[in-house]
């Protein structure tokens, strides 16, 4: 067993704000991130003055690539107004701002700091799919680039084994993405708003208004098996299988425990983290999980002193369907070769007994990478203050929730354990 | 450390059929009308390498079976690539696997 790990003070979530995710020609990074802190600003209960603001910490991954600016940390600390607060940024793919989060946590638990902005960022939308998807493919390891793979080509190969040996479809997959479109739709952040049947409804009505001849689709599952609706990117992952390319920012704003009641009486703490480094595909322990996930879970429940058994839901990393299915595993919510029967069961929607990515996950919400692992945050934020809305969790009683992020094909994975008392 | 020889024969372990490609491989001609196929190969003596997968239907995925036999080649010149390969520029790969 390894070393059980402490945070030397407790430290606690008393804001949390995200902007809308999309594609947004007329907005950029600081517009974004500027956005997000004010609704976190708005969310505090009793009031913030950002000059208490010790320090801040930021993820990002592409920007250096995509909008050619480097040095966000110095640059988001200016247009916040909070010169001369010291700022640091993380890059670790598409968990950046899960490794933000850390470092603030890290950074008030030593206490050095008493309280800290944490967030992420990414603008992405302004370039090419073919760059986007080159730009994030600088996360895959060397070997697998010049073996032609792409992001979802590693994830679409990893669910060839994972089809191959446990007997899953591309059906299955297709209950994930359902099940995604329908919690989004109550996610006023979401990028994609619309369910399967709403988006098959109104391509048949543009059809039929264009006089061309209407498709046939009955079911949602017969609109996501045709190619022209639902094209293959890398096989088996089609479009309705990937998350999309996305701009948004989220931030969430830490402090000691000791303090946490001066700004709400709502709190929410930190009960456990993870993190572990995993190795490339070619040689990877398994094709069908990642090897970070289980160590960085282990290390977060351990810390908690929880099983998977106690945590009420989750915020996963579905950069990918057949992402979400092995994360959940991974996880230890349901054991390796099931996590396709429990979505097929329904056990992962909102009303089931281990509600998934009721936010809409990566693939309906967006996922503006280094946005990405404080925004799964934010959900978990809501759900436990019963303040998620439409997509409230039906249980009065939530008090335990985890998110997990992995940057790029599973090399970095982060997971926390949020709990309200 | 040391160099330890492998035969170059193995079975597919995973693999996908690449639609939305990066621009090198675009310019070599594959794309959405042309896809082609990667995969993960365990090789018989127990490492696994990934490889570009040749003398396969991409087009038609479905119909490619996990343990598939494999042997390794090293194109020079390959008649299925539609671009030319002599290219200095060309990412070609130096080793392809293809059904055996």
């Amino acid at each position: 067993m390894s070393k059980t790990r402490r945070l030397g003070r407790g430290v606690s979530l008393v804001g949390a704000g995200m902007s809308r995710f999309g594609m947004f020609d007329d907005r950029d990074s600081k517009d974004l991130f500027l956005e997000a802190f004010e609704e976190m600003r708005e969310s505090v209960d009793k009031g913030l003055d950002p000059n208490d603001i010790d320090a801040l910490y930021v993820g990002n991954f592409t920007n250096d690539l995509f909008v050619q600016q480097s040095h966000w940390g110095a640059i988001l600390t200016d247009a916040l107004g909070l010169i001369p607060k010291p700022a640091t940024r993380t890059e670790g793919a598409c968990a950046s701002s899960a490794l933000a989060f850390r470092e603030g946590v890290f950074a008030i638990a030593s206490g050095y700091y008493d309280m800290v902005l944490v967030g992420g960022f990414e603008e992405m939308s302004k370039r090419s799919t073919e760059e986007v998807a080159e730009g994030l493919a600088l996360a895959a390891s060397p070997y697998e680039r010049s073996a032609g793979f792409t992001f979802p080509g590693v994830f679409g190969a990893m669910a060839t084994a994972y089809f191959d040996r446990y007997g899953a479809t591309r059906e299955h997959l297709m209950n994930v993405t359902i099940k995604s479109h329908n919690n989004a739709r109550s996610n006023p952040k979401a990028q994609h708003q619309r369910t399967i049947q709403q988006i098959m409804k109104s391509r048949i009505e543009r059809a039929t208004q264009k006089g061309d001849p209407a498709p046939t689709w009955e079911t949602e599952k017969e609109f996501l098996a045709d190619p022209r609706a639902n094209p293959a990117i890398a096989w088996p992952m089609h479009l309705f299988d990937c998350s999309p390319i996305s701009d948004g920012a989220s931030c969430v704003l830490l402090v000691a425990e000791e303090l946490a009641a001066s700004f709400t009486d709502a709190p929410i703490h930190v009960r456990g983290l993870g993190q572990a480094s995993g190795r490339a595909l070619h040689a990877a322990d398994d094709l069908t999980s990642f090897e970070a996930t289980r160590a960085a879970a282990r290390e977060a429940y351990q810390m908690a002193g929880v099983t998977p058994a106690d945590i009420q839901l989750a915020e996963v990393h579905d950069c990918f369907t057949i992402a979400e299915i092995m994360h959940m595993e991974d996880l230890g919510f349901f054991e390796a070769g099931t996590g396709y029967k429990a979505v097929e069961e329904g056990l992962t929607k909102i009303d089931g007994s281990k509600p998934i990515n009721s936010s809409g996950g990566l693939k309906c919400k967006g996922h503006p990478v280094g946005a990405t692992g404080t925004a799964q945050m934010i959900e978990i934020w809501h759900q436990l203050r019963q303040t998620a809305q439409e997509r409230q969790i039906p249980n009065q009683d939530l008090h335990l929730g985890m998110t997990q992020s992995i940057g790029g094909t599973g090399g970095t994975c982060a997971v926390t354990i949020l709990e309200r008392r | 450390m040391q160099w330890v020889e492998m035969a170059g024969t193995g079975t597919l372990a995973a693999f996908t059929s690449i639609s939305i490609c990066p621009p090198w491989m675009a310019q070599l001609g594959f794309g959405r009308e042309n896809p082609y196929c990667t995969g993960v190969v365990r090789l018989d003596e127990g490492p696994r390498i990934v490889a570009r997968i040749d003398g396969v239907d991409a087009r038609h995925p479905e119909r490619i079976d996990i343990g598939l036999p494999l042997a390794i080649r090293f194109p020079d010149k390959r008649p299925d690539t539609p671009s030319d390969a002599s290219d200095d520029a060309s990412p070609e790969p130096r080793w392809v696997f293809a059904h055996r």
